[in-house]
């Protein structure tokens, strides 16, 4: 995993970056500290139409659907002078409540997509329960997925394209955390709930319901 | 000395002026210029026209015929009127070949790559010619024989260029036999042997002799359409020759690359589906190929759409406290969208904020 401020990798249990120090108190003293509520599909920037809106709810949906444990959020936002998006989408994550999404499925089992609309340039940041499946990699590529909507304003099927091209890497996520779950988890930094009381789930086709709660880390 | 001379000749300048611009007065008589000068009496009989001018000049002839009333007019002997234009006697004269030449042209008597039995190219004309196309010989494939006839003159019915190519030269060699009629260059009969037709289309075959002859006709002199016809047909051999070598054939033989097989019927060989009809292995895996391919498809579209459908539940994980986050540290990609023309992993911004500041 990479520092949202240096960019340097750093270890999955580090509780500040060992190279720059920052943490998510530094997040706060930028943007500060309270939480926020929004949608999950949020044009501060104004930018989608409306008839738009509706397919994009609906992609979220479908995605939900999909991965009953997951969900995504969008943030497209007109910016003035944001120093990091990276630290943005870090903070935003965090400080976040989502007021459309139910409280099976915490920050911690969310993508947010991120856009400057002004900087023209956008981000992806993830919870704790998708680091074993999404990478820097994998996301870069979903977002260029999208690239060439993004150029052209087009930011319905820009998303859609993100969207469809982030599925890849959490089915085959999901594939791999079949067969091999202990393994897979800690690549990520996580570990099977309840394996150390001696009980090894593969955890599959398990839902996730109250598994972990909305603020909960 | 020098000085006394300058003032004289001073002097005499205003004098010199003064009397050459001094008009004569009314009545004077004109100073004499050494001219003839007319007299009254001469004037008069001018005037009368008993005096005619020049008669002094022109003699006594003269004089009797301007004096005369009627002018003589000057009429050609009619001996000479009589002689008529030489031309030809007859259509036929020049139409009809002579038996004489016969052997030459079309019983191989002709020898070397330009034969003219009948001598209408001049000896200078015949000798440059004649080295051009040794030259063309000796420098390309396809060698390129003339016969020339007479603009008018017709090939006798019981020969042809096609029957002289087939019993006086090899179908092996690349050869162009051409008959040229001296100043009626579209009447030009152009002929290759079997090594050049298997290996070159058609239509660039009579692409050469029509460019040949177009050139031909841009000139008026019989022997300047010669020329340019030959050399316009031998940089049309030339070119059939890059044509054949880039298409992979070969006009020496070995190889026989044909251009037209497409084009030949093939009348004894069996059709392709009709030999895989009439095998029974072959023609079961057809039919099972037949009923599978559309079972396999509408398989994976049932698939898919189960797949679509299919959820994805992950098992229940435990997380961390990376950087102090509550819900997620987990920071992927970032990709900047500017440039239409870069590419998107040209535009991954992985370098941390404070260097993109600098």
């Amino acid at each position: 995993m990479k520092c949202p401020r240096c960019v340097q990798k750093i270890h999955l249990g580090a509780s500040s970056c060992p190279h720059c120090g920052f943490s998510m108190v530094h997040a706060d003293g930028v943007f500060g500290s309270q939480d926020i509520k929004l949608k999950k599909f949020s044009d501060v920037a104004g930018v989608v139409r409306m008839k738009d809106r509706e397919p994009m709810r609906k992609v979220l949906e479908n995605f939900e659907a999909k991965f009953p444990q997951l969900f995504v959020s969008v943030y497209l936002g007109a910016f003035e002078d944001l120093n990091s998006l990276r630290q943005y989408g870090f903070w935003m994550l965090n400080r976040t409540n989502y007021v459309d999404v139910d409280a099976q499925r915490p920050n911690s089992t969310g993508i947010l997509i991120l856009v400057d609309v002004n900087a023209k340039s956008a981000s992806i940041t993830f919870g704790y329960a998708l680091m074993p499946y999404l990478d820097e990699n994998s996301t870069f590529e979903a977002l260029s997925a999208g690239h060439p909507f993004f150029l052209q304003g087009d930011y319905l099927k820009a998303l859609k394209a993100v969207i469809e091209k982030l599925e890849i890497p959490l089915v085959r996520g999901w594939r791999r955390v079949r067969k091999n779950p202990i393994e897979v988890l800690a690549r990520g930094g996580q570990t099977l709930k309840g394996y150390g009381s001696g009980q090894k789930k593969t955890g599959a086709s398990e839902p996730s319901s109250g598994k972990v709660g909305r603020g909960e880390g | 000395m020098r000085k006394d001379f300058v003032f004289v000749l001073a002097g005499m300048i205003p004098l010199v002026c003064a009397q050459t611009l001094r008009k004569p007065p009314p009545g004077e008589g004109e100073v004499s210029d050494g001219l003839p000068e007319w007299n009254d009496q001469e004037l008069e009989a001018l005037e009368s026209g008993e005096y005619i001018p020049g008669s002094s000049l022109m003699g006594k002839l003269a004089r009797e015929i301007l004096d005369s009333e009627t002018q003589e007019v000057i009429v050609l002997d009619p001996a000479i009127q009589e002689i008529a234009e030489e031309g030809p006697k007859s259509e036929e004269w020049s139409k009809a070949i002579g038996e004489e030449y016969f052997s030459a042209y079309f019983r191989g008597g002709g020898n070397g790559y330009l034969v003219d039995p009948q001598e209408l190219l001049a000896t200078q004309e015949f000798r440059d010619r004649e080295i051009f196309l040794n030259r063309h010989a000796r420098d390309f494939i396809i060698d390129c024989h003339f016969y020339l006839f007479d603009g008018l003159q017709e090939i006798p019915e019981e020969e042809s260029l096609e029957a002289l190519v087939e019993s006086h030269f090899e179908d092996d060699n690349p050869l162009a036999v051409v008959f040229y009629f001296m100043g009626n260059p579209r009447r030009s009969q152009l002929v290759f042997s079997n090594r050049v037709v298997d290996v070159v289309k058609l239509e660039d075959r009579e692409k050469v002799l029509r460019l040949a002859i177009e050139d031909a006709l841009e000139k008026s002199d019989p022997a300047s359409q010669l020329d340019i016809f030959s050399i316009q047909l031998s940089i049309g051999l030339v070119m059939l020759e890059e044509i054949v070598t880039k298409e992979g054939g070969s006009l020496l033989g070995g190889k026989t690359f044909v251009m037209d097989e497409e084009n030949r019927p093939r009348p004894n060989q069996p059709n392709l589906w009709d030999k895989l009809i009439s095998n029974r292995w072959v023609s079961n895996t057809l039919l099972g190929i037949a009923i599978l391919l559309p079972a396999c498809l509408l398989g994976f579209r049932v698939r898919r759409i189960i797949n679509k459908r299919k959820t994805y539940v992950f098992p229940i994980a435990e997380g961390s406290g990376l950087l102090d986050a509550p819900h997620g540290a987990g920071v992927g990609g970032v990709l900047s969208f500017v440039s239409s023309t870069a590419s998107p992993s040209s535009q991954k911004q992985d370098v941390p904020d404070y260097l993109q500041k600098i």
